[in-house]
C-alpha cells in the first residue's frame, strides 16, 4: 500500500504533545508526520488521553454535556499531580506550511502560529476556525469518531436516537434552538394580557354598578328626609347649608345671642368643619341665652334656700332633743340643784361613817392590847385605876367577848351603811354628769340655730326673724322663686324645641343629603377613572398584540429552522449516502438486505430519521434497520454512516481520528473494518486508536499497519510507556 | 455564515412579511453564537412580557 504524504491541499496531523495532562505525568509527544497512525494497547494505558488532548488543545472545550458539572482543571490535570499546570500542542502541516496550535490550562492562553506569524487569544480562535474551516461542533462530528456517539444510534428510545443522529449531522444546534424558541409562551402571554384587561374592565363595571346602586339608595333616603332632586348636587348642598346657617343665626338673635355665620359648604369635604361650627353655635345658644342667664341665679338661690330650709328643720329638731333630754333628767332626778345638795349630804354621811369605823378600830386595838397584857401579867388590880380586882372577876374572857362583839356586829353594820352611801353618791355623780353634758349639747345647738337663723335672714333679705317664723319665711321665699323658675323654664323648653328642630335639620343634611352628593362625586370620579383605565387597557391590549405577533414570528422561525434542518440533514445524508452504502455492504455483508437508505423525514414539529434496509431493487423488502439487524450489524451500519459523513464533510482537515471502532463487531466484521480503514487511509490520513489486538492483526493484514506510525502503549505507571515504530 | 444561519435566513427572506421574524432570528442566532443556549434563553426571556402576579394597578398606577 502506498500512502501519500500531505497532499498539499489540506492539513494533516504531524504531532500531538501533552504536558502533565491526564494520564501523562511529564511530557509526551506522539508523532504522526502526516502518516496514518495506530495507537494500541490495553485499557487504561492512556490512549483516550491523546484524543482528548487533540480536541482540548484545538478548541479548549468539549461538546455540551460531555463533562457536566466538572471543572476542566480537575478533569485534565494529572491524577497524581493535582494543581500542576497542564498544556498541549498540536502541529498540523499542509505542503510546506506548518500550523502550530498550543494551549495552556491554568492561564487559558491559546496561540496559533503559521510560519513566522502568530496569533493569540480570540484572534487565534478566529484564525483557527477560518484556517481549518470548522468549529468544535463540526470537528467532533466530522473528524473524531468515538464509540459513545455510535452507541447512541442503537438506543431504543427514538428521541435519543434522533438526538444522536442530530449530533452526527450537526443538527444539534437546531434542536437546541427549537428547545428554547417557544411561541406558545408568547401566545399564552397575549392571552394573559387580554384576560387582565377583561378582568379589570369587569371590575370597573361591577364597581360602577355598585356605586350607582348606592347612589340610588342614598337618594331614596334623602327623599325620605324631604330633600328634592334639585338638592342632589353641590349647589343644592351649599344652598341648604346656607339656609341652615341663616336660621341658626336668627335663632341666636331670638335668644339674645349674636355669633358669626356658618362657613360656606360647597363640597362634601367641608361638611365636617361646617357641622362642628354648627354644633358650637347650637351649644352657645343652649348655654348662653338670656333665659339661661336669668335662670342661673334663680336656680342658685333656690338651691341655697332649699339647703337653709332643710338645715333649719334639722337644727331645730336637734336643739329640741337636747332640751327634752334635760327635762327628762329633771323629771327623774329633780332639779340639778337638788341633786347637788343630795350629793353633799351623802359625802357628809360617808365622812361620819368613816370616823365611826376608825373609832371602832381604835377601841378594838385597845382591847387587844389589854387582853395581851392581862394574859401576860395576870394583874390583881385594874391597870388603869390600880384598884384591886374582885377575886372571882374573870377579866380575860370578858375582854375577849367585847372584842368579838365589836368585830362581828358593829363594824359590819358600819361597813354596810358606808357601801349604800357610796352607791347613792356614785349615782348622784352620774346624774350630774348627764346634766352637764345635756347643758353643753343644748348650748351648742342653740348657737348653731342662731347662726342658721342669721343666714336665713341674710338669704331672705329681712332684718330679723323670730325663731318660730324662720321656716315660714324660707318657704315663702322658695315659693316665690319656684314660680319665677317655672316661668323661665317654659321659655327654655320652647328654646330647646327650636334647637332640637334645627339640630334635626342639620343631621338630616349630614345623613341624608351629604351621602348623596358624596356618592355622586364618587361615581363621577369612578367614571373619570374608567376613562383613564381605558387608556391603560389599550396599552395592555397593545402588549397582547405584541406578544401575539412575537408568537407568530417565533412560529415562523421554528418552521424555518425545521425546514432548514430537513434540508441540511437531507443534503448531508445525500452526500454521505453512496459512501455509507458502499461501506454498509463491505462491513455488514447482509446476504439479503444489502441496501441502506437513511432519510430525514419532516413531521409537524420535528424531523425524524429513518434507517431503512432492503434487498436491492425490491422496495417491498424495506425494513427498519433496528428490527432486522443485530447490534453488531447496527454498529457497523452506524460506522458506515459516520465514515460516509466524515468523508463528505467540507473542511480543511485531511485526517480522521477513529477511537475504538470495533466494539460489538464480530471477527469478520472487524476484518472488513480493517480493510475499509486501510482503503480509506489511501485517500486521507487516519489515526486509529484501539485495544483490540485482533483488529491490530487485521490492520496489518490489510496493509494499514505497515504504512502507519505505530504507538504501542505498553503500560502505564503514572505516565504511559510507549514503543513507537515509524516506517522507514 | 454557518449553514443553519444562512439557510434559516434565506427561508425567512423568501417569505413575505417576515422582515421582523428575520430581525428576531438574527438576534437569536447572535445570542446563540455568543453565549449558547443560555444566551438565547435570556434574549427570548427579554422579549416576553407577562402581567405580574396581582398586577392590577388602578389609574393612578397604584397596585
Amino acid at each position: 500500500m502506498t500512502v501519500p504524504l500531505a497532499n498539499g491541499e489540506r492539513w494533516r496531523l504531524v504531532s500531538i504533545t501533552v504536558r502533565q495532562f491526564r494520564g501523562v505525568a511529564k511530557e509526551r509527544r506522539f508523532e504522526f508526520n502526516g502518516r496514518p497512525g495506530l495507537l494500541h494497547g490495553n485499557n487504561g494505558v492512556g490512549k483516550s488521553t491523546v484524543a482528548l488532548a487533540l480536541q482540548w488543545t484545538l478548541y479548549g472545550r468539549f461538546p455540551e454535556g460531555v463533562l457536566p458539572n466538572t471543572a476542566y482543571d480537575r478533569f485534565l490535570s494529572p491524577i497524581h499531580l493535582k494543581g500542576k499546570p497542564y498544556s498541549g500542542e498540536v502541529v498540523l502541516s499542509r505542503g510546506r506550511e506548518k500550523l502550530v496550535v498550543s494551549r495552556d490550562g491554568p492561564t487559558k492562553e491559546f496561540k496559533l502560529q503559521i510560519g513566522s506569524t502568530s496569533w493569540s487569544g480570540p484572534e487565534a480562535e478566529e484564525k483557527r476556525d477560518a484556517v481549518l474551516g470548522l468549529d468544535m461542533d463540526s470537528f467532533v462530528r466530522a473528524v473524531v469518531l468515538q464509540q459513545s456517539r455510535i452507541r447512541a444510534l442503537l438506543l431504543d428510545d427514538p428521541r435519543e436516537r434522533n438526538k444522536a443522529l442530530d449530533r452526527l449531522l450537526g443538527m444539534d444546534t437546531v434542536e437546541h434552538l427549537l428547545d428554547v424558541i417557544k411561541p406558545r409562551e408568547y401566545a399564552k402571554a397575549a392571552d394573559a394580557w387580554r384576560a387582565k384587561v377583561r378582568a379589570e374592565a369587569q371590575r370597573y363595571e361591577e364597581r360602577e354598578r355598585l356605586l350607582a346602586e348606592q347612589l340610588e339608595g342614598a337618594q331614596q333616603r334623602a327623599r325620605g328626609l324631604k330633600f328634592l332632586n334639585k338638592d342632589f348636587n353641590p349647589t343644592g348642598l351649599r344652598t341648604r347649608y346656607a339656609e341652615l346657617g341663616r336660621d341658626l343665626a336668627a335663632l341666636g338673635r331670638k335668644y339674645g345671642l349674636d355669633f358669626p355665620e356658618l362657613p360656606p359648604c360647597a363640597e362634601t369635604r367641608q361638611v365636617g368643619a361646617v357641622s362642628r361650627a354648627f354644633q358650637k353655635g347650637l351649644q352657645a345658644v343652649r348655654l348662653s341665652s338670656e333665659l339661661r342667664q336669668r335662670m342661673s341665679p334663680i336656680e342658685k338661690s333656690i338651691a341655697t334656700l332649699t339647703a337653709l330650709r332643710e338645715g333649719w328643720s334639722e337644727r331645730l329638731q336637734r336643739r329640741d332633743r337636747a332640751r327634752e333630754a334635760i327635762e327628762n333628767l329633771v323629771s327623774r332626778h329633780g332639779e340639778e340643784k337638788r341633786v347637788l345638795e343630795g350629793r353633799a349630804e351623802l359625802e357628809g354621811e360617808l365622812g361620819d361613817l368613816q370616823r365611826q369605823l376608825k373609832a371602832a378600830g381604835a377601841l378594838r386595838q385597845l382591847l387587844e392590847d389589854a387582853l395581851a397584857f392581862v394574859e401576860r401579867e395576870a394583874p390583881r388590880g385594874c391597870p388603869v385605876c390600880e384598884q384591886p380586882l374582885p377575886e372571882r372577876f374573870d377579866l380575860g374572857p370578858r375582854l375577849q367577848q367585847r372584842m368579838e362583839s365589836l368585830a362581828s356586829e358593829e363594824i359590819a353594820k358600819l361597813h354596810g351603811r358606808r357601801e349604800k352611801a357610796e352607791a347613792r353618791l356614785a349615782q348622784a355623780v352620774e346624774v350630774l354628769r348627764h346634766f352637764k353634758e345635756g347643758r353643753v349639747e343644748l348650748d351648742e345647738c342653740q348657737k348653731d340655730l342662731e347662726r342658721h337663723r342669721q343666714k336665713a335672714v341674710e338669704a331672705t333679705g329681712g332684718v330679723g326673724i323670730a325663731e318660730n317664723k324662720v321656716a315660714a319665711r324660707l318657704d315663702e321665699a322658695l315659693a316665690k322663686l319656684a314660680q319665677e323658675r317655672e316661668h323661665l323654664g317654659a321659655g327654655i323648653a320652647a328654646m330647646e324645641q327650636d334647637l332640637e328642630a334645627i339640630d334635626l335639620r342639620e343631621r338630616a343634611l349630614r345623613e341624608g343629603l351629604v351621602p348623596v352628593v358624596e356618592k355622586r362625586d364618587e361615581l363621577a370620579r369612578h367614571e373619570q377613572d374608567g376613562e383613564k383605565a381605558k387608556a391603560l387597557h389599550e396599552r395592555d391590549d397593545g402588549r397582547a398584540q405584541r406578544m401575539e405577533a412575537l408568537a407568530a414570528r417565533l412560529e415562523a422561525i421554528r418552521k424555518a429552522l425545521l425546514d432548514a434542518k430537513q434540508e441540511l440533514a437531507s443534503e448531508s445524508l445525500r452526500k454521505a449516502g453512496p459512501r455509507a452504502q458502499e461501506l454498509y455492504g463491505k462491513l455488514v455483508r447482509h446476504p439479503v438486505l444489502d441496501t441502506l437508505e437513511i432519510q430525514a423525514t419532516p413531521r409537524a414539529s420535528k424531523v425524524d430519521y429513518t434507517f431503512t434496509v432492503s434487498a436491492k431493487g425490491s422496495s417491498a423488502t424495506a425494513r427498519d434497520a433496528r428490527l432486522v439487524l443485530s447490534d453488531g450489524q447496527l454498529t457497523a451500519t452506524a460506522l458506515a454512516l459516520f465514515f460516509g459523513l466524515a468523508e463528505s464533510a467540507g473542511h480543511e482537515l485531511d485526517f480522521l481520528y477513529v477511537d475504538d471502532p470495533t466494539q460489538n463487531l464480530d471477527l469478520p466484521c472487524k476484518e472488513a473494518m480493517a480493510r475499509a480503514i486501510a482503503e480509506l487511509s489511501r485517500r486521507r490520513q487516519l489515526v486509529v486508536s484501539t485495544q483490540d489486538e485482533d483488529f491490530v492483526s487485521f490492520l496489518e493484514t490489510a496493509g494499514f499497519r505497515q504504512e502507519a506510525v505505530i504507538h504501542h502503549l505498553e503500560a502505564w505507571d503514572g505516565t504511559p510507556t510507549v514503543h513507537t515504530v515509524a516506517p522507514a | 455564515m454557518k449553514p443553519i444561519d444562512s439557510t434559516v435566513t434565506a427561508k425567512l427572506q423568501a417569505q413575505r412579511g417576515q422582515a421582523e421574524a428575520l430581525a428576531i432570528w438574527q438576534m437569536i442566532w447572535a445570542a446563540y453564537e455568543r453565549e449558547g443556549v443560555e444566551g438565547t434563553e435570556a434574549y427570548l426571556a427579554g422579549l416576553l412580557e407577562l402581567p405580574g402576579e396581582g398586577d392590577h394597578e388602578d389609574v393612578e398606577g397604584r397596585p
